[in-house]
């Protein structure tokens, strides 16, 4: 019979085996040599832990109770392992991208890096897994007291100091190997191998066991089946709404619980140790419950009277397999202190990142940009919350008298924990979750589990007085702790989850549907939710009012100066700066952020950053580049943008064409009042003159021949204004034909003068320069000569000098020949120049023998030639210019 | 497989089967979960422990052997075709 004290040295033995292993794992990776740590199948022994002290000895208990009830909480898991497509594979991948520190962290970073989610999650978190804690101190003990009972030599053990001491040992275990370093990321290899031995002991222990019933106890299989049926839990009865309850709750907590997150998301390095977990993991389970029923059903007819909750210790030592009881013990100790050991790690840095921290950074004035290492106050938080927590597990135990109250606690806690998963799913599947949604949904989950579990395990008067378990407070039965809304006859459990988790889904989606989220908010939520598309992280600093220096100081606080060196003179690098400060670019903030929130969780390392780079800036371009409905948004918009371009441009265009049809109806109803006047005129003389003629009888020759003359003279003039017309609307509608043809400047203006010539003597002198008139014109030479003709008719009828006279001065430049036509009379004031090219302008015409329409004629066919005419001003009298192409420089033979 | 399969028709088949892979394992949990509720369906007279409990067991059996043999023949396809495709389903 293997002694107490016995029994103490091979637990030393192993813990100090323990010891020796994380030891020479923490070298090997220091040396480099540590790439097997990060294998697959480490990895899916990691997962272990699920399999606590509870599960190993409890199971068994369970299942001498209930039946095979015991088995939801090992398929609900199972489950999840399998579907690891759904959840599992993003949750990791979120893990990883986002470097989420715990659970806390990533609801938190979810909803806006805010830290009240974060406290209140961690607070949840503290309440619902210490009790847990104490649970296993709680199995250790009694494993040890079962020892104690079979020894006579040694004194009844004291419980609550020998908790003490495996809580002592733990404590010192964890902060040796678990808090080394600050980056979460960075995995504890020492405790990681450490706790894949022990998943390896805890499997074979229990193998052990089975093995040894089913083959040593039993006559083999067929034997062992019969008992089973002839047993007291041989009869098919099973709970139906505890079945399906306890098996999604266990899936859910799988997801949920702080240390199962530790070890299934924050501790992933890659999707391959997923991929192998999902199947393995399953198989480890399989493995550790397969001989939870016989070895129950065994215990039950051998040792009717002994606790069920410790058949595994008890079966062995009855029956005198003293090896075996040690190695039972060793599996149920392994199975306490690697919970214990992550849990408590998982929960301190919680505790400290998103309350100890804050505080502590609040709690300094200087803020962020003070110099100085806080790596040390970050691991001595850390270690400091391990203790608090372990310590809390042990009072937590000592004050509660470790009876049955605390064995109910394992399944109290899953549903504790499992009110995580709707902000958490919500938050990784749904764009819409907000982080007022997260903390009400929380907040009735919490309450509810609280009022319908947590509170009524105390027992009757524990803490709610009898009467109001029975029938609710202030005799409010719908509000009876075991009969929520009047519904009873629930299963406790049943009852609680149901209500608990559903309200708490409810709450979180109606909250999240009628509130707004934050930009930060719906940046992180779009990076979740895509965070398969978005391989990268989005921006959430646009303008820096950071100093590369104030950056490097705060950086080498949280990760030292060596590791801060390197991280500035990599980006330095990345940038293209060589050897100088890397630029506070959005994108570095964003890396400085990412690599912070590794050690210290997100909403800290956001915090930090903002106070210097001057809070967070997150533009609408950034959101909308993240976003589908938004990018969405943006292209609507952008077409709406381009179509709005476009309208306003037509709307511009078309205003141009009314103002001009308005101005063309005003120019036509000028020229029409215009034209008529002009016509009228003359009709008046006509017709006066040829009444005169009808009507008088007695009229001399001379005066019928001077009445008729003027009546020629009147028709001549309205031909002549009528042809003029015809001419003007021709040029203007563009029908009229050039005859080109070439012909020097000097034949043309020969011509020109000749026509122009009066039949009686000339008073205007007209002076030339031959000489310079050689060039040969390619154009309408009887249009261009009219114009000529026009212009020269116009200095002899409107220059006032006393010896007129008309300089033609030619000159070109380029292609250009200037034909300038400038007299020595009085000019036409400035005032009119604008419009002498108009129709029926007149100047000082006051016989009205000229329409006005010739300037306006010379103008149009100016245009039509590819030329144009104006007026040349400061030439001491009147000057006309008119400008034509040229198509031969040289002269004519 | 051919041995020098025409890179178009490999990469369609590949991919095809891929898709469907990956439809077998996000089936799998759901087949799972019916399989593992229906115990609940079973009368209390007819059905002994030892019955249910080599029910359960073969079906977890099942579900995980499923799981692995999905897992790598999609490992392997994605091997196959990691020459050929950037793409990246697992």
């Amino acid at each position: 019979m293997t002694s107490l004290n016995g029994l103490v040295a091979i637990c030393l033995t192993y813990v100090a085996l323990l010891f020796f292993v994380a030891f020479l794992a923490e070298r090997a990776a220091a040396r480099g040599q540590g790439g097997w740590l990060s294998a697959p199948i480490i990895y899916t022994l990691s997962l272990s832990i699920y399999c606590t002290a509870w599960t190993f000895y409890g199971a068994v208990g369970y299942a001498a109770r209930s039946g095979m009830e015991f088995v939801t909480i090992y398929l609900g898991p199972s489950l999840v392992m399998i579907g690891w497509w759904w959840v599992l594979r993003k949750l990791v991948r979120i893990g990883r991208s986002q470097r989420v520190t715990s659970i806390a962290d990533l609801i938190s970073s979810r909803y806006g890096k805010s830290n009240s989610v974060a406290i209140f999650v961690t607070a949840i978190a503290v309440i619902g897994v210490t009790p847990y804690i104490a649970l296993q101190l709680q199995s250790v003990t009694l494993s040890f007291s079962v020892f104690a009972e079979m020894d006579e030599n040694s004194a009844p053990l004291d419980p609550g100091n020998s908790a003490f001491w495996v809580a002592f040992g733990l404590a010192f275990f964890t902060l040796l190997f678990g808090t080394r370093k600050l980056n979460t990321h960075d995995r504890e290899h020492g405790i990681v191998t450490a706790i894949a031995v022990e998943a390896v002991v805890k499997l074979i222990a229990l193998l052990a066991v089975g093995i040894f019933v089913v083959w040593g106890v039993a006559g083999g299989l067929g034997d062992m089946m019969a008992r089973i049926d002839a047993s007291d839990i041989g009869a098919w009865q099973v709970d139906r709404a505890r079945w399906a309850t306890l098996t999604a709750l266990a899936g859910m907590a799988f997801l949920c619980l702080p240390r199962m997150f530790q070890v299934l998301v924050v501790e992933n390095d890659n999707d391959r140790q997923l991929h192998m977990a999902s199947w393995l993991f399953p198989v480890y389970l399989m493995l550790m419950s397969l001989f939870v029923v016989p070895v129950a059903v065994m215990g039950l007819e051998l040792t009717p009277n002994a606790n069920p909750d410790l058949f595994v210790l008890t079966l062995p030592l009855t029956l005198g397999q003293d090896g075996l009881a040690v190695l039972a013990f060793l599996g149920g100790f392994s199975s306490a202190t690697s919970m214990v050991i992550v849990a408590s790690l998982a929960l301190a840095t919680m505790v400290s990142n998103h309350i100890v921290m804050p505080i502590w950074l609040a709690s300094r004035d200087q803020g962020a940009t003070v110099s100085g290492d806080v790596r040390n106050v970050v691991i001595l938080s850390r270690r400091l919350s391990v203790g608090v927590i372990i310590a809390l597990g042990y009072l937590y135990y000592r004050y509660s008298g470790g009876s049955a109250a605390l064995a109910a606690m394992g399944l109290i806690s899953f549903a504790g924990v499992a009110q995580f998963l709707p902000a958490m799913l919500g938050g990784i599947f749904w764009r819409g979750a907000t982080r007022a949604g997260a903390l009400v949904g929380l907040a009735v989950g919490f309450a509810i589990w609280v009022w319908t579990l947590l509170l009524p395990s105390f027992g009757p008067d524990g803490v709610l007085p009898k009467s109001v378990l029975e029938s609710g407070p202030w005799g409010l039965s719908w509000l009876a702790p075991s009969a929520l809304f009047g519904i009873e006859g629930l299963d406790r459990m049943v009852h609680a989850v149901w209500w608990s988790l559903s309200l708490n889904f409810l709450a979180f989606w109606v909250v999240s549907m009628f509130t707004f989220p934050r930009p930060l908010e719906r940046l992180q939520g779009a990076q979740m939710v895509n965070v398969f598309e978005h391989a990268g992280a989005a921006q959430s600093w646009s303008v820096t009012a950071a100093e590369s220096e104030d950056l490097l100081i705060m950086a080498q606080r949280i990760l030292g100066p060596q590791e801060a060196r390197d991280l500035f003179r990599s980006e330095a690098k990345r940038q293209g700066l060589g050897a100088s400060m890397a630029e506070p670019t959005p994108a570095f903030l964003q890396r400085i952020e990412r690599e912070l929130a590794a050690s210290v969780g997100a909403a800290t390392a956001h915090a930090m950053v903002s106070q210097i780079a001057g809070g967070p800036g997150i533009s609408v371009q950034d959101l909308m580049a993240v976003a589908d409905e938004s990018a969405q948004i943006l292209e609507y918009s952008n077409q709406l943008e381009v179509k709005s371009a476009e309208l306003s441009r037509t709307a511009r265009e078309l205003r141009l064409a009314n103002t001009k049809l308005t101005q063309l109806s005003v120019q036509k109803d000028a020229f029409l009042s215009q034209i008529s006047h002009e016509l009228r005129t003359p009709m008046t003389s006509i017709r006066a003159f040829s009444e005169i003629l009808r009507d008088t009888d007695v009229l001399n020759v001379e005066d019928k021949t001077r009445f008729a003359s003027i009546i020629h003279d009147e028709t001549i003039r309205l031909t002549r204004l009528l042809d003029d017309l015809l001419d003007l609307s021709v040029l203007e509608n563009g029908q009229v034909t050039l005859n080109r043809q070439q012909g020097t400047l000097g034949k043309i203006l020969d011509r020109a003068i000749q026509s122009a010539h009066p039949s009686g003597p000339d008073p205007l002198t007209i002076q030339r320069r031959i000489d310079l008139e050689d060039i040969v014109l390619d154009t309408d030479l009887d249009r261009l000569t009219q114009v000529f003709i026009n212009l020269i008719t116009n200095a002899r009828k409107y220059c006032d000098a006393d010896k007129p006279c008309l300089r033609i001065e030619i000159s070109s430049k380029k292609n250009q020949v200037f034909i300038d036509f400038l007299d020595n009379g009085a000019g036409i004031p400035e005032s009119d120049q604008a419009v002498i090219f108009e129709k029926f302008s007149r100047l000082g015409d006051s016989d009205g023998s000229s329409a006005g329409l010739g300037l306006a004629i010379c103008s149009e066919i100016m245009e039509r030639l590819g030329g144009c005419i104006s007026y040349l001003p400061d030439t001491g009298g009147t000057g006309f210019r008119v400008t034509l192409a040229k198509v031969h420089t040289f002269p004519v033979q | 497989m051919a041995p020098h399969p025409e890179p178009g028709v490999f990469l369609e088949r590949t991919s095809y089967r891929r898709r469907r892979l990956v439809d077998g394992l996000k089936v799998l949990p759901l087949l799972g979960a019916w399989m593992f509720m229906m115990p609940l369906l079973w009368s209390v007279d007819n059905t002994t422990m030892s019955g249910a409990l080599v029910y359960i067991f073969i079906v977890w059996a099942t579900l995980i052997l499923s799981a692995a043999v999905l897992l790598v023949w999609l490992t392997r396809l994605r091997r196959a075709s990691a020459t050929h495709t950037p793409q990246d389903v697992l």
